[in-house]
């Protein structure tokens, strides 16, 4: 004779099974990140606040895009190392005047040409580069591949030697 | 002596009504408060995700679709008028999506994907006695016992599993998940006992 199994006790034993559900947890930190992540994705539907707030939240909300645009940094800084690097290697010492970074000055070329070195790749405005007698060096003029315009003037790339 | 007043109103060792709170909550929302959402957010987020979870029993899946509810939720808050609590509100919209989903997820293969099983589970006197009765390496039984228990749920039809989860798993009573699934206790109660009786079937090695 095969025991029939009481339908409230099987119930029970059903419902302590599934208790074990309830032990069943996501990892470690997931409930802290998650409102985050919740409120990123709506200020980025809204579209409100800064541009630099929205570009942040797109990082933080994305870290692998974040890489991305870290390692693209990366890669530009060492790009324009190595192509000063390969300037310096071809003229010796030169000046190399970046984009975005000051530019000479015209009263700071006129200040410190006399303590220039020879040989010395610079930049010049225009207006220099047609009077260097002002300046009191010789120029000659120089493709270091580098075109204007700085700070809204044309600079040309140029050899510096001193006059007597 | 203010705050000696505000301890006499609202003594802390007697809880708020979360509804009252909600309702304030929800309102300073509503007014584009997102602080006030986020709150709403922290919450209520457990036993969203704990329900989509036990739901598709993948954790990917149930955190993909829990941000989708919450946010979802956060659109659609100005249409909410206040006609059933913001957590039966939030619940229907988290269950519609999770059941929208299942229905898509049936065309393709899915996979288990399993959160770890606690610390407290393995003092848990009933699943010890369940499991023990078993074998005496406990640690790996237990893993066993959520796959079967997980397999065993996901044989069952979306609408039973959804009511095991939200009574059996997630204690809400048979007229709080009529709301949010909107239709009537009875249909709750048919459906919780036919569930059971497919889980007992499926499961019967470990209920003998």
């Amino acid at each position: 004779m095969t025991m029939v199994p009481d339908p409230d006790e099987a119930t029970q034993k059903l419902l302590r099974l599934l208790a074990l559900k309830r032990h069943e947890l996501p990892p470690s930190g997931f409930f802290g990140r998650l409102p985050h992540r919740v409120l990123l994705q709506i200020r980025a539907d809204a579209g409100d606040g800064p541009w630099w707030r929205r570009f942040w939240d797109a990082i933080a909300r994305e870290p692998m895009v974040a890489g991305s645009y870290a390692a693209l940094g990366a890669g530009a800084l060492v790009f324009g190392v190595s192509v000063f690097q390969m300037a310096l290697d071809q003229d010796g010492p030169a000046f190399v005047g970046l984009e975005g970074m000051s530019a000479p000055a015209p009263e700071m070329s006129v200040m410190t040409a006399p303590t220039l070195p020879s040989g010395v790749i610079y930049r010049v405005r225009q207006d220099d580069l047609e009077n260097p007698g002002a300046m009191g060096i010789s120029m000659e003029p120089f493709d270091s591949g580098f075109r204007g315009p700085v700070h809204g003037e044309t600079w040309h790339s140029t050899r510096v030697s001193l006059t007597d | 002596m203010r705050a000696q007043a505000v301890d006499i109103i609202q003594p802390k060792e007697l809880p708020r009504p979360p509804e009252v709170d909600d309702a304030v909550l929800v309102r300073q929302a509503q007014a584009g408060d997102l602080d006030a959402y986020d709150q709403l957010v922290r919450r209520y987020q457990e036993r969203v995700y704990s329900t989509i979870y036990h739901m598709t029993a993948n954790h990917e899946d149930a955190a993909d679709l829990t941000q989708e509810t919450l946010i979802k939720a956060h659109r659609a808050l100005r249409g909410f008028k206040g006609d059933c609590s913001f957590f039966t509100w939030l619940y229907r919209i988290a269950v519609n999506r999770t059941l929208n989903f299942l229905k898509q997820r049936r065309n393709r293969v899915s996979y288990l994907s399993l959160n770890d099983v606690d610390f407290n589970a393995e003092h848990d006197a009933d699943l010890v006695a369940l499991v023990s009765d078993k074998t005496p390496r406990r640690d790996i039984d237990l893993s066993e016992l959520q796959a079967r228990l997980n397999v065993a749920m996901l044989k069952l039809s979306e609408v039973h599993r959804m009511v095991v989860v939200l009574h059996d798993i997630q204690g809400l009573p048979h007229e709080e998940i009529a709301a949010i699934m909107d239709c009537n206790p009875g249909t709750v109660r048919s459906r919780l006992f036919y569930a059971r009786q497919q889980l007992q079937a499926h499961l019967s090695d470990y209920l003998k």
